[in-house]
């Protein structure tokens, strides 16, 4: 169905779109919105389990919609259903506290780069499901570690004590703009340190990919 | 036979093959935007909201065999005319024309100006402009109980007034509804138009029960008295309630200067009118939505760079009753960071072209609000944001509209009376 959406949206959707936003004489550059706005209807739908028989039929609708919908001035979208996310996630198995490996750790190259604008806007279309967090830790540590302007954390943000390396301490920046504020406890327990464990390293893992996706080395040197 | 309740002359029709229905234009929408109404057969009107008798559009939906139904028929053959509504429904695939003007209308030809700068020039029937617009404010984002209950008994007035255009039970629930919600959330100190609403109540009173009415009536003579005929709107600023809503942060937070965060691609259902941001150091920004814990963990707030680049997201948490993210930013670019809540974190943001258009559209709806309530300096300062934004947008005919509206007043005519509801939104309920 995305599919078939995307396709109609790129040709005579897309056309429709223009037809439209040039009959109400607005801006060319809200087709591209338009656009936008009805392929995430497409994919609500889809994820609502809505059965769509007729792609280009919804589409077609959710266009002219959408351009009814901004001469009245609102751009809000349909509601679905919120998914809550546990802070343990879907994996249980035990696991050793395992500060990252800084030699693996991609950040600090990456920030040399002229990317860094890119891989944000990677991560930020990361922002759904299973990887929310990961993605929105990942943000904050790219903000933390950047070299020419780097983003020093609230007093209030929890440090490692000593011996801990520089990309633990900002895992842990991550792990707190991410929203993961009961994470630490003057008693922590194994399981806690468990759980910071496996969410440090799926920040990692956020930026790893993204890395990768732009061409990058995540071992630190450029591809 | 009544006369059609739009009289526009140069309406232009339009089979629309991939919309599956027609579409009849006149004016494109002025700088205030629209104001839709869904009518009888899938059939929905657009109305100007700066020049609220200039017809802008009509949409009437074909259905799955390719013709309207019957109450479409009757409906749009009520509001375009016999045979203007044959014209447009003999177009199909590719066909666009002028609709032939109805033969009662052409003994009054008139000469085409800007909208609404000619007062002979014909349009939208001012009742049925005046039931959309009220229908409108009765589903504003953050409308007030107070300002549902005046949007439904005016829609309801003006809409008991329409002939043919089978809004009776829609009016009928409108009225009882408005009634009901009025009786139970009016106060004394509301600034409410009692005149106005004196005759709203007149005009509706054939639907309402006797409870209904005289539960109304009490409430309504007693203000006469209180106020008599001439005071007009009772200007209770001095008394009024606060704004409902206010994303003013706690006394208690550092001061610092608050920043506008975007929430206009919330849902509706949501009830976020507003939310604001500020700097907590140098490379952190909160962001929070007071008395909404009920949002935490639900929506996400994000920065944004100059260029749109996202810089910062986190989910809302709950901070002592408010929902609150904080958000870690490269000092930079905390200055011009942008913010925005969403419940759809990794959905793009809209354009900056859309959101002015946005933009633009809010600040003309408040401007014609001032207007109505007749305060020239909020309408030059409001139409004024509005010019800036269209700007924005890059949209230079819709500034200037704008311009001409700031500076012109209302020697066209073109403005209507204040609505029920509209002295209350003005101030803050």
């Amino acid at each position: 169905m995305i599919e078939e959406a995307q396709a109609f949206l790129s040709g005579r959707g897309r056309a429709y779109a223009e037809r439209l936003v040039a009959r109400q004489r607005l801006s060319d550059t809200c087709v591209d919105d338009v656009v936008q706005e009805t392929l995430i209807a497409v994919h609500r739908a889809a994820e609502a389990g809505t059965d769509i028989d007729n792609v280009e039929a919804f589409a077609t609708s959710v266009i002219k919609r959408r351009v009814t919908d901004l001469l009245r001035g609102t751009i809000r979208r349909a509601e679905v259903p919120f998914e809550r996310r546990t802070d343990d996630g879907d994996d249980r198995r035990f696991e050793p506290i395992d500060p990252v490996d800084p030699a693996a750790a991609p950040e600090l190259d990456l920030m040399a780069t002229v990317q860094t604008a890119s891989l944000r806007t990677a991560l930020g279309s990361s922002l759904r499901g299973a990887s929310m967090l990961p993605a929105a830790g990942a943000l904050a540590v790219l903000a933390h570690v950047d070299p020419n302007d780097p983003a020093a954390p609230a007093d209030d943000c929890p440090q490692p004590l000593g011996g801990a390396t520089p990309t633990e301490a900002a895992a842990w920046v991550g792990l707190f703009y991410a929203g993961r504020r009961g994470w630490w406890a003057d008693d922590d327990t194994p399981a806690i340190r468990q759980r910071r464990s496996r969410w440090a390293r799926a920040q990692t893992e956020a930026l790893r990919a993204v890395a990768a996706d732009h061409g990058l080395d995540p071992g630190g040197s450029h591809a | 036979m009544l006369d059609p309740l739009i009289e526009s002359r140069a309406l232009i029709g339009e089979w629309d093959g991939e919309g599956r229905g027609w579409t009849v234009r006149d004016w494109v929408p002025g700088p205030a935007g629209t104001v839709g109404l869904s009518l009888s057969g899938g059939v929905e009107l657009e109305i100007d909201v700066a020049a609220p008798t200039t017809f802008v559009g009509l949409w009437v939906d074909a259905g799955r065999d390719g013709q309207p139904s019957l109450e479409a028929l009757s409906t749009i053959a009520i509001l375009l005319g016999d045979e203007r509504t044959t014209a447009l429904l003999e177009l199909r695939r590719g066909g666009a024309r002028q609709l032939p003007s109805d033969p009662r209308l052409d003994a009054a030809r008139v000469r085409r100006l800007d909208r609404g700068a000619n007062r002979s020039e014909p349009g939208v029937a001012p009742m049925l402009a005046r039931h959309a617009l009220a229908a409108d404010g009765g589903t504003e984002q953050g409308a007030s109980d107070l300002v549902v209950a005046l949007s439904l008994l005016d829609a309801a007035a003006a809409g008991f007034q329409i002939d043919g255009l089978d809004l009776d039970m829609r009016v009928e629930a409108m009225a009882r509804a408005g009634a009901d919600r009025f009786v139970e959330v009016w106060s004394p100190d509301a600034p409410i138009d009692v005149t106005a609403l004196s005759a709203a109540v007149h005009e509706i009173d054939p639907l309402l029960t006797d409870d209904r009415r005289r539960a109304l009536r009490t409430i309504v003579d007693g203000r006469a008295r209180q106020h008599p005929a001439g005071s007009g709107i009772v200007a209770a600023a001095a008394t009024a309630s606060p704004p409902r809503r206010s994303a003013a942060v706690p006394h208690s937070a550092p001061l610092s200067r608050l920043r506008p965060v975007d929430v206009a691609t919330l849902p509706a259902s949501l009830g976020v009118a507003e939310a604001a941001a500020r700097d907590t150091r140098d490379a952190e920004a909160e962001v929070r939505i007071p008395g909404r814990p009920d949002l935490t963990e639900r929506l996400w707030a994000r920065a944004f760079d100059t260029d749109g680049v996202i810089l910062a997201a986190a989910p809302l948490l709950d901070d002592d009753g408010d929902a609150v993210a904080r958000l870690l930013v490269p000092p930079s670019r905390l200055a011009g960071a942008s913010f925005d809540v969403t419940d759809r974190p990794a959905d793009a943001r809209p354009s900056p072209g859309l959101r002015a258009t946005v933009d633009a559209i809010a600040h003309g709806r408040a401007a014609t609000r001032a207007e109505r309530l007749r305060d020239p300096k909020e309408t030059y300062s409001r139409w004024g944001r509005s010019v800036v934004a269209w700007r924005d947008a890059g949209d230079e005919d819709r500034s200037h509209l704008a311009r001409l509206y700031a500076e012109d007043g209302n020697r066209s005519g073109r403005i209507p009376k204040p609505l029920l509801a509209d002295p209350v939104v003005e101030l803050g309920g």
